[in-house]
């Protein structure tokens, strides 16, 4: 997996419209004077931040693919459970699609206004559905709260969507594509600062989340606090998959398949077998795709989910092992 | 070294149910029985479906909160106790089953330890086998959950039940789905569990012929209310 990762950061980094050589990445990464400072300005601007942005977002919706898993104790759930991509997404519709187009948000730059209408719509909808998990503490009526919410938001973007301007449309589609390549220094460290929160509070929850699998009746006679580790649990979720949407689009593909494959990898269900397993194949992961993506112009969702969902039904058919775990 | 607490302390534990009441909207399922469960013994709950023997035990273990009435642990009352605290006195095994391929009997058992926190990893993993070698299921404890017979699956769950080190052992139809033998078996580990190890055990069950040669009280719910089988 290291290796893995070694080489697609270096593809990552010297292929593109411009490619560099392996010698010169080196020599500007490390700031060297022989650097040509062409070379310097599309790693460090472009190249070094997108390719840090996939490793960050990769991790952090893989991690957030699992929470949500074992929270609904559901296969097939995803960080976009919980109204979280939706929330976001419509943050994002009601800036560009109703504010007619316009990106900006008062005098901030379009991105930021962007991400902050993506991160206030996710973590709205995240307070809605914690406040419901507070009342009703099971996880079907939870899980179908989220899915009435995710409805119930995509049916106001639509709205918004057939009565918006071309201009307008075309800037929402194109987030709603997904893309790691918008992402400044700044967002990379609101990233990297929400995974971190995330990754500690997982780690505090850590011996209750193989528990939790057990539902809610189990867990409870076993001495685990299911209110508090199902909060904790949203509240981690909500950072990992806010902060990814908010500042690379809903990539909803990675969250769903990844935990699958990690917990094929490791041979079990066991999150702390996992979590380091998951939240680096969710990084490899994310780079490959994100470099096929660059290579063929075409945007990340449609690559992730392309390529990702053969490889998870070859996974199935060629592999009779393979069987989801949980 | 014997990591099981439950043995060299002979004193006798008491769950104590103070009438309870337990209504929904229609309908009484308890009217304000009192019950005794002592550590040491088996006893056994019958009564026809519905009648609310499940609702009984989940009150037991503190799940259900009752319409009125306190249950008691040695005198303290659970509804004061946190959930850490409870796991430490009661275990359950309740009719949902729980299979999981990606854990095995001994990961399984494992998380019966989730309430000693603080020891260590060998004495929990010493635990985890005791437990395991209990109720006879050794050589399955590499085995994922999927690949047990019903009846191997439910000696799993109360060997991760008594990982927990509980004075108590609430077991909702453990017998059901298991085949003449298997049942015999699991009642003379449980017979065997509660010899030795002192632990308390309430059992639901319809198979009277299980009832009448393991338990050692027999109680009957009917028309709301508690009686003793003699």
């Amino acid at each position: 997996m290291l290796a893995a990762t070694c080489a697609l950061v270096a593809l990552q980094l010297s292929t593109g419209s411009v490619s560099i050589p392996l010698a010169s990445v080196w020599d500007t990464l490390l700031l060297k004077e022989s650097a040509e400072s062409m070379h310097m300005t599309i790693l460090w601007d472009s190249r070094v931040p997108r390719t840090l942005a996939a490793i960050l977002a990769g991790a952090a919706l893989s991690w957030s693919g699992m929470l949500m898993q074992t929270l609904f104790r559901n296969p097939l759930a995803g960080p976009s459970m919980l109204g979280i991509s939706s929330g976001a997404s419509l943050g994002v519709a009601l800036l560009v699609l109703a504010g007619g187009g316009a990106t900006q948000l008062g005098g901030l730059p379009g991105y930021i206004s962007i991400a902050a209408a993506a991160f206030t719509g996710a973590f709205l909808l995240l307070a809605c559905v914690l406040i419901i998990a507070n009342r009703f503490a099971n996880e079907s009526t939870l899980l179908i709260f989220g899915i009435m919410l995710t409805f119930f938001t995509s049916a106001i973007v639509d709205a918004l969507q057939s009565r918006a301007g071309n201009e307008a449309l075309r800037s929402y589609v194109s987030w709603g594509m997904g893309n790691f390549g918008d992402c400044n220094y700044i967002e990379l460290l609101l990233l990297a600062v929400g995974l971190a929160i995330s990754i500690v509070l997982s780690l505090s929850i850590l011996p209750r989340l193989n528990v939790m699998l057990l539902g809610e009746q189990y867990a409870q006679t076993m001495g685990v606090d299911v209110k508090k580790t199902r909060i904790t649990m949203m509240i981690a979720t909500g950072l990992l998959a806010g902060c990814a949407t908010a500042f690379c689009g809903p990539v909803s593909f990675i969250g769903l398949a990844v935990p699958h494959v990690s917990r094929w990898i490791t041979q079990s269900a066991d999150h702390k077998k996992n979590m380091l397993c998951t939240l680096w194949l969710g990084a490899i992961v994310a780079l490959s795709c994100d470099w096929v993506s660059r290579m063929s112009a075409l945007p990340l969702n449609t690559i992730a989910s392309a390529l990702g969902a053969p490889f998870v039904v070859l996974l199935v058919f060629k592999w009779k092992r393979f069987r989801p775990l949980i | 070294m014997e990591t099981f607490q439950a043995t060299d302390m002979i004193e006798t534990n008491q769950l104590e149910a103070r009438s309870l009441v337990l209504s929904f909207p229609g309908k009484t399922l308890l009217n304000a029985p009192s019950l005794i469960i002592e550590s040491g013994m088996i006893t056994s709950l019958q009564g026809r479906n519905g009648t609310g023997k499940s609702t009984l035990l989940r009150c037991l273990a503190g799940l259900h909160v009752p319409t009125s009435g306190e249950v008691f642990l040695n005198g303290r009352s659970i509804s004061k106790m946190t959930v850490l605290e409870r796991s430490h006195f009661i275990g359950a095994l309740w009719t949902e089953r729980v299979r999981l391929p990606g854990f095995n009997v001994r990961d399984l058992v494992f998380m019966g330890t989730y309430n000693t926190q603080s020891s260590a990893e060998t004495i929990a993993s010493q635990l985890v086998n005791e437990c395991i070698a209990l109720l006879g299921i050794s050589d399955l404890a590499d085995s994922p959950l999927d690949r047990l017979s019903d009846g191997e699956l439910q000696k799993a769950m109360i060997a991760r039940a008594l990982a927990q080190q509980p004075s108590f052992l609430i077991l909702d139809e453990p017998t059901t789905f298991l085949d003449y033998v298997a049942k015999e078996e699991l009642m003379k580990t449980l017979l065997h569990i509660c010899d030795s190890r002192g632990v308390g055990i309430l059992f639901t069950s319809h198979d009277l012929d299980i009832i009448g040669k393991y338990a050692h009280r027999k109680l009957e719910l009917k028309d709301a209310a508690i009686a003793q089988i003699d």
